[in-house]
């Protein structure tokens, strides 16, 4: 192989790698959402700390959303918001029972 | 003589003031209860406001695939859907895709950002003022085959998934997240304000299956403790609270028994 097309070899990688990265940490949001509001369904069992855990993941991934194009953020904004509420409601649930 | 003057005169003047403060709501036609006009961009791109019919879609989704998974708001207009997220396959366009089926059936593609004459047709399925006889017909051969009702749209939605008549899908490969099941929490009564009126069993066992958690907690309902939420029929008829979906979607508030059902 030539040196001159060693070089486009490595160049087509590094662009192939580079195209490939953002898709990758789109997954990556995606993925954390998805473990992070899978959860609603068991919220009523959690601990005070899980549901403090989860409201920070929440906060973490709407600091994420809210760079991503309109479409995506109309979404998920909305689907994380319908999570984030109910976990912060049973947060508050909870406590309110700790203190009694 | 005088007297039956006077009678017709009040009739008439009372008749005059209730049209005048549009106090009698008109009740929709059974094919028509539930039906939303989404009208936020439409017009603006010379296209008629989308009529969206919950019926043809309740008989397949739960409601919370719908408000949860794919992030339809509970109100019309809320949720401001433009052609351009239906085509990137956000809203209407999760399975209104061109590929996606529904009974073996092909759902049709949603919106595109060019069209031909003979694609424009597919546009007036949902951007349409007009009635459509087919629509209508198709509601009254699945009217037909489902348990009655009085009111709203005549069927027994409830009935209809609890005897298997529906077989609802409440999640979507690559849009729902794989839940595992939840506990449900028990029914409860309320107490009927109004002496007579039978207590209200409220089941949260019935209500999960339509809407899982998110959709009524917190946003409709704050209070996590029975009887933490205060609220009486005006605000209900107002639209909040039960009246977020009832006389809505769900069955209408004026079916009592529904609700005050509490053996007495």
């Amino acid at each position: 192989m030539s040196f001159v097309t060693m070089k486009g070899v490595i160049a087509a990688a590094l662009l192939a790698l580079a195209l490939a990265q953002p898709v990758r940490a789109e997954e990556a949001w995606q993925a954390t959402f998805d473990d992070t509001c899978a959860r609603s369904n068991q919220a009523m069992a959690m601990s005070v700390q899980e549901l403090r855990d989860l409201l920070d993941r929440c906060d973490a991934l709407r600091k994420v959303i809210e760079t991503q194009e309109e479409s995506v953020r109309k979404v998920y904004l909305k689907r994380l918001s319908l999570c984030r509420n109910l976990y912060a409601y049973m947060l508050e649930y909870k406590q309110n029972n700790q203190a009694k | 003589m005088k007297r039956l003057f006077l009678v017709g005169l009040i009739l008439f003047c009372g008749a005059g003031v209730l049209w005048g403060a549009g106090t009698k709501k008109k009740k929709p036609l059974p094919q028509d209860f539930g039906s939303v006009t989404i009208s936020n961009f439409s017009q603006q791109a010379g296209m008629a406001p989308v009529v969206f019919d919950h019926w043809v879609h309740r008989k397949n989704y739960t409601c919370r695939l719908c408000h949860v998974d794919i992030g339809f708001g509970m109100t019309a207009n809320s949720t401001q859907i433009r052609a351009v997220d239906n085509s990137k396959r956000f809203f209407c366009g999760v399975c209104h895709n061109g590929s996606s089926t529904i009974n073996k059936v092909k759902i049709f593609d949603s919106c595109a950002t060019s069209y031909t004459r003979e694609e424009y047709k597919r546009c007036v399925k949902c951007h349409a003022l007009e009635k459509d006889p087919a629509k209508e017909e198709a509601f009254y051969r699945l009217q037909e085959k489902m348990p009655r009702e009085t009111f709203g749209n005549g069927i027994n939605w409830e009935k209809a998934e609890e005897t298997g008549q529906l077989k609802l899908i409440d999640s979507l490969e690559g849009v729902s997240f794989k839940k595992s099941s939840m506990k449900v929490q028990k029914d409860f009564a309320l107490k009927g304000k109004v002496d007579g009126m039978p207590d209200i069993i409220f089941s949260h066992q019935k209500h999960t299956v339509w809407n899982g958690c998110e959709v009524c907690h917190p946003d409709i309902f704050v209070g996590i403790k029975k009887g933490a939420t205060k609220y009486s029929m005006i605000d209900l008829f107002d639209g909040r609270y039960c009246g977020v979906c009832h006389d809505k979607v769900a069955f209408p508030q004026s079916d009592c028994k529904r609700c005050h059902s509490k053996p007495v």
